[in-house]
């Protein structure tokens, strides 16, 4: 259980959330739904959960996440799904734990709809403030001071400032302080953070320009539709789109374009050195594609709007800091921006960030009792990511203020877990980016079994409205007699049985069989068994897990014994107040790694770099040697004397 | 308590150092250490007494196939070095036999020992104290960065060229399926499931030369044995005779007159060699050389090679080759009585054997060539003595993972589950090289391709 903060202060709220980005929204909604009284501070009411960079929630990964959030209660995926203007299934034909959705959103529109949101939770207050500094006392985060010197107190505070610490803009060789075009940076909490020990490093990112809509040749570009069929993220979304979709345009770069580029590297501040912060592999500057990338002739852009109505075109593909007028000569050689008028030209912010192996899997901060941090702030880049970590920070908050029980997701329970271990355990050198190559149990963790895997969780923190409680219930109870209809319905091989797989293009039965060996089949599909049944109409989120864990049970199972296997093994929990120096037979630098990241298991212990496999053995050892120690000590005490 | 659901497994190891000894110990510990034992050597006494050994025959309850002579300590509960119910599996030495020993423990429901777990449970059981406790640990921790560190020394010898295409050929064969996955919305070209075949083809290839080496180790040490075998009266005594420079075997122009078995040993660039004489194979109805024929036999099943024989002036004899070839062995095939054959004849029909003469005694040394070819006797080899128990394990769950791996590329099953075999291959190896999975194929995945939105 979180420990009890003593003190005799007043506290105004049980949790004070600071940004109202995506993780700021759900750390703040989470927070409510356990029942803490929550303020959100942000520095600019007009850009509540707004999109600062491309204009998609979802993706590989990515849409693992946003389906989590919603099996836990969050807003996320409601919002994707109000306000989608495309939709698509990546890898539809791949396997279904590597499908993710995506979808492109209406930018206002999605602001909007967290405004409304917010603006109906119940237990959350919401001010347009500027904070200064958190109020320490005995290493002890208990609120915040704001601009004008007055303090907020709380019990728990969660910190979600995105890119705003100690934020640098770079517009060619000109830097201008901000975290974003329009916003000021946060200057301050990261240096008092600093001062009390916390070990912060810069890290780069960077933003396309934004074209006037008007200004783009639309005729000669080829359009890219997303899919016909709609898959909402949340189970609680109605199963039809809300607004009217649209294409993208594809367009590319070509030797002109590399050229101007390559002329100009001397104005770009990445390669002048000016920048010091490392960006992410994985979206590189366009600077950077040509220069790593030579021989490839051309690079792909899609245009994508920013919104049904909106005038901004989000240049993807494209992100540079290389000044606004060489943005525009390049772009101009592109087709259909030979005569590009730019809303804003890209740039590049670097900003502060917080070594996440300072944090605990709470989010909670090992250092100062009462604070959480969330979002870029940990070292991620994405939506999704900040919105995940805000999700389990804002619960976190709520239950420490509260006095409960934490809320840790395990790495073979959530994409989230596998997050924030990640970060915790390894920390982070670039923006951490989620990608299913790195959830070691992806099987197992898939988009169709969201609640399976999260909901008891969630209900037991009370981060579920009744209502949608009771529909995750239902859902999952007709999973289980869908399952249980298909696997013990017997098939026996007659002329009928046998005419009916010939039709559906199967191989007759030479003995009964059940239904689920037929629906194993690969060219089996659940629409061919569930005519048969007479199951009409049977919802997607009913039967596609079921279909799943079926077809691919083999696969499953495998994965599931490899979970059970490292649970066994090291899933013994360490005790916090555990001094590895104390512990004989480690060398120095693993004594130094598991000191710096105080694991929580045996599991964590191993994924730390530089720790060997025999080390286990040694902890294990002491532990066994503490607790004989322990129980020698309460047994002379309970000796009579 | 502090208690680990762990703690309830009977565990099994090798106990003794790792590579080739006359004889090695394969330990248990747990409370089904003599259960499991007795599944094994179904003649083991039904109460055993502590501290006692018992003999007998280690069977494998699948194939039902005798697996070794083995002598097996049992040690009650309370009174072992863990405390628990312990047994000690003493064996022949040779890592094939401990490996499928510890295999079939591990079959009838043991788990391998993790690192120092023997200890941690004396420790657990109280039969030895902390500081002597910590003393092992630290001996096995500095073995474990010893260990690691050899296993970098040997990375500088030849077998480091091995491991380091096997490595890179991993990582390239999974990042390219990765992309695939996480970045297939993205414009980036990844190879075709042939290009990945064909990588994934060769690092099956090294591990089977890897593990053959291993194979190939244990011969050197036990000598190499090879069955002279044929049909009768084709010079078989004659042949070991002529090959020994000796009259080990009686020669008679009878055929059937060799009815036992008769050994000699040669020696080939200092390596022994076992060569067993045995009796004619034919249909017979004698008793006694029936006997005989089926003694061939199990010398012909027993041996690493076969030195087939016949006799060029009756091809008939060359018949029981098909038989012979579906033992699986390796055969050198030797037509004798070449002296009989006419210069001028073609010799085409004889282009896959050794031609020989006992009687003028010619040809010998295109044999001893042959079979020092076929064990790669005159070339110093690495791969084979250099990997120890342990890495021979790892090599072995190595190859099982890849070759599930390879059948589902072949039948085109989606990349994620091919991965997932994968990865088991590269942890077995990052075992066998003491090195940890760090991040190497997303490295590779933003290294090679070209990325961004």
């Amino acid at each position: 259980m979180f420990r009890k903060v003593t003190t005799v202060n007043n506290f105004d709220f049980d949790v004070i959330v600071v940004g109202a980005g995506h993780a700021g929204i759900e750390a703040a909604l989470a927070s409510c739904r356990i029942g803490a009284k929550t303020l959100l501070i942000t520095n600019n009411l007009d850009r509540i959960g707004y999109m600062s960079c491309n204009p998609s929630i979802g993706g590989l990964g990515k849409g693992h996440i946003v389906k989590e959030i919603d099996a836990l209660g969050g807003a996320m995926a409601l919002a994707a799904d109000a306000t989608c203007i495309q939709f698509k299934r990546l890898n539809a034909s791949r396997g279904p734990a590597v499908r993710g959705s995506r979808a492109q959103c209406d930018k206002d529109a999605y602001s909007h709809f967290m405004r409304d949101r917010l603006s109906t939770q119940q237990g959350l207050s919401i001010r347009g403030f500027e904070v200064k500094s958190l109020v320490i006392q005995d290493n002890v985060c208990r609120g915040v001071t704001l601009e004008d010197g007055s303090h907020i107190y709380s019990r728990s505070t969660v910190i979600t400032t995105g890119t705003f610490m100690n934020a640098v803009m770079h517009f060619g060789l000109r830097k201008v302080s901000g975290g974003r075009i329009g916003d000021n940076a946060t200057i301050g909490i990261s240096d008092q953070l600093r001062e009390h020990g916390f070990i912060i490093r810069r890290l780069k990112t960077g933003t396309p320009a934004r074209a006037e809509k008007d200004s783009i040749n639309w005729n000669i570009l080829t359009a890219q539709y997303g899919d016909e069929k709609f898959v909402p993220f949340s189970l609680r979304s109605p199963k039809k789109l809300m607004l009217p979709q649209i294409p993208c345009y594809l367009t590319y770069t070509n030797e002109k374009t590399h050229q101007i580029i390559r002329d100009n590297l001397d104005k770009s501040p990445m390669y002048c050195g000016i920048i010091e912060g490392i960006g992410p592999r994985y979206c590189p500057s366009i600077e950077d594609k040509i220069t790593r990338f030579a021989d490839k002739e051309r690079h792909q852009s899609f245009l994508e709007p920013e919104g049904l109505n909106s005038n901004s075109i989000y240049i993807q593909g494209i992100s540079t800091s290389l000044p606004e007028e060489v943005q525009y000569e390049f772009l101009r050689t592109m087709p259909g921006l030979e005569s590009v008028r730019l809303l804003r030209a890209g740039y590049a912010v670097e900003y502060d960030f917080i070594e996440p192996t300072q944090i605990e899997h709470t989010l909670q901060t090992r250092t100062l009792q009462g604070l959480f941090l969330a979002g870029q702030i940990n070292g991620t880049s994405g939506y999704e990511e900040a919105a995940g970590q805000g999700l389990v920070a804002g619960a976190n908050a709520a239950l420490l203020a509260t006095e409960r029980d934490p809320l840790i997701l395990g790495r073979d329970q959530a994409y989230i877990g596998v997050l924030i271990d990640d970060l915790v355990t390894r920390g982070t050198k670039e923006p951490y980016r989620m990608m299913t190559s790195r959830a070691e149990h992806r099987l197992v963790l898939r988009e169709d079994n969201a609640i399976n895997r999260l909901a008891d969780i969630a209900r037991s923190m009370s981060l579920l409205d009744s209502s949608t409680s009771e529909l995750y219930e239902k859902i999952i109870s007709e999973q289980n007699s869908l399952a249980e209809r298909i696997c013990t319905e017997k098939i026996v091989p007659n002329q009928e049985a046998n005419d009916w797989l010939m039709s559906i293009g199967t191989a007759g039965l030479v003995k009964p069989a059940n239904y689920d060996d037929i629906l194993r089949r690969n060219e089996v599909r659940f629409e061919h068994i569930s005519k048969r049944l007479g199951l009409t109409e049977v919802d997607q989120n009913v039967s596609d897990p079921v279909e799943i864990k079926i077809k691919y049970s083999g696969y499953i199972g495998r994965a599931l014994e490899l979970i059970d296997q490292a649970r066994k093994m090291k899933g013994i929990r360490l005790p916090k107040d555990l001094n590895f120096s104390k512990i004989a037979g480690l060398s120095k630098e693993e004594i130094e790694k598991l000191n710096a990241v105080k694991p929580i298991d045996l599991g964590q212990v191993e994924r730390i770099s530089g720790v060997n496999p025999s080390a286990l053995q040694c902890i294990l050892v002491h532990l066994k040697a503490r607790d004989k120690i322990r129980r020698q000590t309460i047994s002379k005490q309970e000796s009579p004397t | 308590m502090f208690s680990l659901a762990r703690d309830n497994d009977t565990i099994c190891a090798i106990s003794t150092a790792p590579g080739i000894g006359a004889i090695a110990i394969v330990r248990l510990s747990g409370a089904q250490a003599a259960e499991i034992t007795r599944a094994l050597m179904p003649t083991l006494a039904d109460s055993l007494e502590s501290h006692r050994i018992y003999y007998g025959h280690l069977i494998d309850p699948k194939s039902k196939e005798l697996v070794d002579e083995v002598l097996v300590s049992f040690f009650a509960n309370g009174k072992s070095f863990t405390g628990e119910e312990c047994v000690e599996i003493s064996c022949h030495g040779s890592p094939a036999i401990t490996q499928q020993i510890l295999k079939l423990c591990i079959s009838q429901g043991a788990r391998m020992a993790e690192p120092g777990e023997f200890t941690y449970r004396a420790f657990s059981n109280e039969r030895i104290d902390l500081i002597q406790a910590e003393g092992v640990l630290q001996l096995i921790e500095s073995k474990t960065v010893q260990a690691s560190r050899m296993a970098i020394r040997q990375l500088e010898g030849e077998l480091s060229n091995e491991f380091h295409s096997i490595e890179e050929s991993l990582v390239w064969c999974m990042a390219q399926l990765e992309a695939n996955i996480d970045f297939a919305a993205e414009d980036i070209v990844v190879s075709t499931d042939t290009q990945i075949l064909t990588r994934l083809d060769l690092v099956a290839h090294s591990f089977r030369r890897l593990l053959d080496g291993y194979e190939r180790g244990r011969l050197i040490r036990d000598g190499i044995r090879g069955a002279i075998v044929g049909a009768p009266n084709v010079g078989k005594s004659s042949f070991l005779n002529f090959i020994t420079s000796t009259n080990r075997s009686i020669v008679s122009a009878t055929p059937g007159t060799t009815r036992d078995r008769v050994d000699a040993e040669i020696s080939l660039f200092g390596q022994n060699v076992t060569l067993m004489d045995t009796a004619g194979l034919r249909n017979s109805d004698d008793d006694i050389e029936l006997a005989g024929i089926s003694i061939a036999r199990a010398a012909a099943k027993e041996a690493d090679f076969l030195i087939f024989i016949f006799d060029v002036s009756n091809l008939d004899s060359r018949n029981i080759k098909d038989e012979l070839m579906s033992l699986g062995k390796p055969i050198i095939e030797i037509g004798n009585k070449s002296d009989l054959l006419e210069t001028s004849d073609n010799n085409q029909e004889y282009m896959n054997c050794l031609l020989v003469s006992t009687k003028n005694r010619t040809g010998l040394e295109s044999v001893f060539r042959r079979i020092s070819e076929l064990f790669s006797l005159n070339t110093d080899f690495t791969g084979g003595t250099a990997i120890s128990a342990r890495q021979f394990e790892s090599l072995t769950k190595a190859q099982e993972h890849l070759m599930r791996a390879l059948e589902l590329l072949i039948s085109s099953s989606s990349g994620e589950f091919i991965l997932s075999e994968l990865n088991e291959v590269l942890l077995q190896c990052y075992n066998i090289l003491g090195k940890k999975y760090d991040d190497q194929i997303l490295d590779k995945v933003f290294k090679d391709f070209c990325l961004g939105k």
